[in-house]
């Protein structure tokens, strides 16, 4: 039994140390294609011929538009453009109302006696004051434009904190507050952003 | 086999929902949403926060669930939180440009937040061409009402794009033929943009999802931001045009000529507190752009942070919960006051 035990630890062993290097495997993969990739489209050659290709796309679509404004004038009905042709005239009335409303709100607040604001008793109050954290003065001294840089590799500029446990103070701190705010427990989750 | 189950599950069960914290739509405008999310603390602070999103993608991104939501933490933390979101420009709207969004919708929104909360004082925060705006409009507004400028990975020289610079490089890129054939720039030309600084990010991603199909987590996670980057919006025409011709190719906000709206933009003109957080792998925005930002402009109280993660990961997931956010909020709630 406990011999089964072993194995399947081993097995479940060898195939997260699968998934780890496949894992890696791609994020290497795919820094070394990047790496040829944008040196090949950072020169001139690629951005003439990107860009004449997108000019010979715009022109086949303009051509196809004008082919199609032409059946549908001849269906007697409106074209893209008239569409849109109105939809300018909407946007005129509807930036001159949005002028008449500024203009008759200004004309309100001189006339008026200014009434308090609109606060329904459900608003929460404006008195709210920060809270004094270790953070408070430890790394946002406020003033000065030197970069305050966190977990900077190569970088010049010291961090100003201390090692924790192989973490450092801010970080601690940090994922303390992270975890309150969201009202979710310290759990370790694996999770991408995969837009980047 | 515990993949393959939960590949099917993956398969067949709907898309994840995003963008549920409670909040209003106080102000709508064509492109423009203005959003009040509901306070969740008996007192806030006093100065209302005002998020500008970028104008390529949803606002969901700061919004994408329980725990990980950027806005969440915000009102759990007593912050009074309201938002610029955008929706796709309609045709109509191609004539758009920086001065629509830096001298109309900004200060409108900021006048109804005035209104809603009955608070002359604003904090804005800006996320990538979202504090791009934000600090078009401080430089343009030093009277105020500005409180603080937080900007998140906001690029200031644009001659230090690295690939997008060259790629638009006025010898061969055509802005105004673009813009004139096809009015609002449409997603899909945004979006290759994007996906070309890593060709094979999609793929490697791809791989990874199927690495970690049985962890839960990872996979409602993935199809999050998944589904947050497929969504890119279209731009409208005008703006594109501009921000083209007078950041990319004539670099004006840094040499501190750009003129929006018959008003300069001079980042010395910026005096409030200011705080700038990039990331040190910052793929879309490199350090070279973003990095003038704080030395420009006028605070005495400025301070940058830069921190551990990518484009996306300093402001969502999980690498932003732990880093950026409690910072922000050390930064933010002594100023709010």
């Amino acid at each position: 039994m406990s011999r089964q035990g072993t194995k399947s630890g081993n097995k479940n062993k060898t195939s997260r140390v699968a998934d780890t290097s496949l894992s890696d495997s791609i994020a290497r993969l795919e820094e070394r294609i990047d790496t040829i990739a944008t040196a090949l489209m950072g020169t001139e050659e690629f951005a003439r011929t990107a860009n004449f290709a997108t000019n010979l796309q715009l022109r086949m679509q303009k051509g196809m538009a004008g082919h199609m404004a032409r059946q549908l004038a001849l269906f007697n009905m409106p074209s893209r453009e008239d569409v849109a042709a109105l939809g300018e005239r909407v946007m005129d009335i509807d930036e001159r109302l949005v002028r008449i409303e500024e203009m008759l709100h200004q004309i309100a607040q001189s006339v008026v006696v200014p009434a308090e604001p609109t606060f329904s008793t459900a608003k929460p109050s404006r008195n709210r004051q920060p809270k004094k954290t270790a953070m408070s003065g430890a790394h946002l001294n406020g003033a000065g434009s030197k970069p305050s840089v966190e977990d900077t590799q190569g970088s010049t500029a010291k961090p100003k904190k201390q090692k924790m446990q192989g973490k450092t103070a801010d970080d601690k701190v940090s994922n303390g507050h992270a975890a309150k705010a969201s009202g979710q427990k310290k759990t370790k989750r694996r999770a991408s952003v995969p837009a980047e | 086999m515990q993949r393959n189950i939960k590949g099917v599950e993956y398969f067949a069960s709907a898309a994840p929902a995003v963008g549920l914290t409670p909040k209003e739509t106080v102000y709508k405008r064509g492109t423009l949403n203005l959003y009040h999310y509901r306070p969740q603390t008996d007192d806030v602070y006093r100065v209302p926060i005002l998020i500008v999103m970028a104008t390529t993608n949803r606002s969901y991104v700061l919004d994408m669930g329980k725990g990980f939501s950027f806005v969440e933490f915000l009102l759990k933390n007593g912050y009074d939180v309201y938002m610029m979101d955008w929706d796709p420009p309609r045709p109509e709207e191609k004539r758009l440009d920086l001065a629509s969004y830096t001298q109309d919708f900004i200060p409108s929104c900021i006048r109804k937040i005035q209104q809603d909360s009955g608070v002359e004082d604003i904090t804005v925060v800006g996320y990538c061409m979202g504090g791009v705006l934000s600090t078009i409009y401080a430089a343009t507004h030093p009277e105020g009402p500005l409180k603080n400028l937080v900007c998140f990975t906001t690029p200031i020289n644009w001659h230090e794009l690295g690939l997008f610079s060259i790629w638009s490089d006025q010898n061969h890129f055509d802005v105004d033929r673009l813009v004139d054939m096809v009015g609002n720039v449409p997603p899909d030309l945004i979006m290759t943009s994007f996906d070309m600084l890593r060709p094979v990010g999609k793929p490697a991603s791809r791989l990874q999802l199927w690495d970690n199909m049985w962890n839960d987590a990872f996979v409602e996670s993935f199809r999050k931001f998944d589904r947050w980057a497929n969504e890119t919006l279209p731009l409208a025409g005008e703006y594109f045009r501009q921000t083209t011709k007078e950041l990319m190719w004539g670099n004006k906000l840094y040499k501190g000529e750009l003129v929006v709206g018959g008003k300069k933009a001079d980042l010395g003109a910026i005096t409030v507190p200011m705080l700038h957080a990039v990331a040190q792998h910052d793929h879309i925005i490199p350090r070279a752009a973003s990095k003038p930002l704080i030395e420009m402009v006028g605070s005495d109280d400025k301070q940058e942070l830069v921190l551990k993660g990518g484009h996306i990961s300093l402001v969502a997931g999980p690498n932003a919960v732990g880093r950026l956010w409690p910072k922000l909020d050390d930064w933010l709630s002594e100023r709010s006051i």
